[in-house]
């Protein structure tokens, strides 16, 4: 059999068995279900890769932006992409009560970078964004210098007249001629939740994809079976919904029920009713996503959620905290979910999906180690601390000095995958001890082709290495996770740089022009947002207030707090950078003197 | 259901998603400064829908900025319910 795998995913897709009841299905955002088996899947793939390249000329290499919140949508168009030979590059909606402007931004940006200029779409989602506004836009931005050269505009395509032109085309010629893509080529490109301003798209190559999906979903990993169901709710944009339930599976042959993310957010404990009913085996989804529906889950929804069959339950994309799957566990178990169906897990689009994982069969397992050690970059375990006392951080980075409690607890990820390299290394490039904390470097056939049009010898290193930018620790051949060296700030697994947070709050009048430092504090439901801003005391009531206003409504996160603090207050090194490490530790300290709360005093 | 009933309502379930008392919070608030992320936001677009019955488009939720936005569209959902 192994001389025969797949080394694509077009050959993938292309030999998957048409048996009874295998493929996806699919939940739209209304409730309704539209099955998508495999053999369904291949004609409609077929169909709109012709539809694509007759009626909007799509050319092998072509980058396609695709916002399609329906899941049934978004995988045919992706496929239909895939085998017209163009390049899908996923994006998510413009989310409710967001700036219809500031997503065209974001969007206008992912043009640029990607080079795309065709965004494959569904009328809902172009009226919400407004993006008939888009390409008046481009025209007066510098974007479309930049991405269209001297050639065409950008087109909106609907993806039901797409879908209209595809059932049409597959009425005429069922067959036609599919790209075949070798396993050097470019399949898709996933966009990192990254800096507004400076998207980055990781280039994921067909072997990558492939290489990836059997290590995650192979022995070393979930070790698939025929009897598997997959259930996800994740948005089809990110890496862990779009390769753990949509690409891995088709590599694999897993069967997948695709919930519209829609649907969770509305009602989260949707998740484990849908999970109930439909029996499934393997699900995932971020840390803040099982502490949400612990919260949320009724005492009658207990009754009649039945758990059992859950195999794996991971969990990713975000830090993990112990206490929030321990808590899980307890809460269903009458349902009889099993705690061994914990799964956590380590990765980042730029090694295609997983770097590691624990085994289905092994205990969740953490440990508690000493704060002040691990800040001096040790990993020494300590015994764990009465439950009734634990107020330590769960997550606590250790680039910072200030370490607010003695214990941290830190979740074991499990082992790399066989054919991957996996190293802990120094600042000085050598390769760390068991038990001392580093940067994560992994080497193998899951790490991307680098990022699109970006030269980053910084994380990719030109020697096969990805500089993860995480920090952990080896202990016994198992990872741990325990900070990253990177500012970003998670919030309910969205990352958000601080300079874009930076950036809003610095058009606020009143704000000292390079006076404002973001970032993140770890709290009980991921991070904290804390902006700082320099500004006079007469400002300091409506600096607060305005700043928070518009952090919200751009970015989607409510900042804990915004202090407004006298001008010359943030530390900056000598070339007047602001010193954002510095500045949390003061504010850390409470040693930043902020402009008293009370309203405007009078002048 | 009147607009006060309404906002009493939205009150309550805004309490409930938030985890902090949203009980004084006025009608003209921007819907981004109840302190709910954008996540925490579909949750109570969703509890609303369910509680009232209704659907909320998404289309016009695009145009909401303040709570008593949200509760108009709310509104509008319910009085084309009894008269259709």
């Amino acid at each position: 059999m192994a001389e025969d795998l797949a080394t694509t995913l077009v050959t993938a897709l292309l030999d998957l068995p048409e048996r009874e009841g295998r493929g996806f299905t699919c939940v739209r955002r209304d409730g309704s279900e539209k099955s998508l088996p495999w053999g369904e899947l291949k004609r409609a793939a077929r169909a709109t890769a012709r539809a694509l390249q007759t009626s909007l000329q799509v050319a092998p290499g072509d980058r396609v932006v695709v916002i399609l919140p329906e899941p049934d949508d978004f995988v045919i168009a992706f496929f239909g992409c895939v085998f017209a030979g163009a390049v899908p590059v996923p994006l998510a909606s413009k989310a409710p009560f967001r700036a219809a402007s500031a997503y065209r931004d974001h969007l206008a940006h992912i043009l640029r970078a990607s080079g795309a200029k065709l965004v494959l779409t569904d009328q809902q989602s172009a009226e919400a964004a407004e993006l008939s506004m888009l390409a008046s836009e481009l025209e007066d931005s510098s974007v479309t210098a930049q991405a269209a050269g001297s050639g065409p505009q950008v087109t909106v395509a609907d993806i039901d007249v797409i879908g209209t032109q595809a059932a049409q085309v597959a009425d005429a010629d069922a067959g036609g001629d599919l790209a075949l893509p070798s396993p050097d080529d470019l399949c898709f490109l996933q966009f990192t939740s990254g800096s507004t301003s400076e998207p980055k798209g990781v280039r994921v190559l067909h072997r990558n994809l492939v290489a990836n999906a059997r290590a995650f979903l192979g022995p070393a990993g979930l070790n698939r079976t025929d009897a598997d169901v997959g259930l996800s709710w994740l948005p089809l944009y990110h890496d862990m919904g779009l390769i753990g339930f949509v690409l891995g599976p088709v590599i694999c042959d897993i069967s997948v029920v695709l919930i519209a993310t829609e649907r969770f957010a509305k009602l989260p404990r949707s998740w484990l009713e849908e999970i109930s009913t439909r029996g499934a085996t393997i699900t995932f989804a971020p840390n803040f996503a099982y502490r949400l529906v612990t919260r949320r889950v009724r005492e009658r929804d207990l009754a009649r959620l039945n758990l059992r069959s859950l195999r794996i339950a991971g969990c990713g994309a975000e830090p993990i905290q112990a206490d929030t799957l321990v808590s899980f566990a307890e809460r269903f178990a009458p349902c009889g979910f099993d705690p061994l169906a914990f799964a956590p897990c380590y990765g980042m689009a730029e090694s295609t999906l997983a770097i590691s994982f624990t085994r289905p069969s092994d205990p969740l397992a953490f440990e508690w180690v000493d704060s002040k050690q691990l800040a001096q970059g040790r990993a020494v375990p300590t015994p764990s601390p009465p439950r009734a006392s634990t107020p330590q951080t769960d997550f606590t980075p250790t680039a910072d000095a200030v370490v607010p409690s003695v214990q941290s607890q830190i979740v074991d990820c499990g082992q790399p995958f066989p054919g991957h390299e996996v190293q802990v290394v120094r600042e000085d490039g050598s390769v760390a001890h068991d038990r001392e904390v580093g940067e994560v470097w992994v080497r193998g056939p899951s790490v991307a082709d680098g990022y699109e049009g970006v030269h980053s010898p910084e994380t990719f290193d030109g020697h096969g290495w990805l500089h993860t930018g995480d920090l952990g620790y080896f202990a016994e051949g198992h990872l741990f996770i325990c900070g990253r060296l990177k500012d970003m700030i998670i919030v309910n697994g969205s990352n958000h740089f601080p300079q874009d947070i930076e950036w809003l709050v610095a058009g606020v009048e009143g704000v000292r022009e390079g006076g404002v430092v973001a970032f993140g504090l770890p709290g009980a439901a991921g991070d904290e947002v804390v902006v700082v801003a320099e500004t006079r005391a007469s400002d300091a009531g409506r600096v607060r207030e305005e700043a928070s206003r518009r952090v919200a409504a751009e970015m989607g996160v409510q900042p804990s707090v915004v202090a407004a603090v006298p001008p010359g207050t943030i530390p900056k090194t000598s070339s007047g950078k602001i010193q954002r490490r510095r500045t949390k530790q003061l504010y850390q300290n409470g040693d930043l003197s902020e402009h008293a709360n009370e309203s405007d005093p009078p002048t | 259901m009147d607009t006060n009933e309404l906002l009493t309502l939205f009150r309550e379930l805004a309490s409930e998603i938030a985890e902090k008392d949203c009980s004084n919070i006025p009608a003209d608030a921007q819907v981004t400064q109840l302190g709910i992320d954008s996540l925490g936001l579909m949750e109570l677009v969703g509890t609303l829908e369910r509680e009232l019955a209704i659907r909320l488009p998404e289309a016009e939720l695009a145009e909401v900025r303040t709570i008593s936005d949200l509760l108009g569209v709310a509104a509008q959902q319910l009085s084309a319910r009894r008269t259709g």
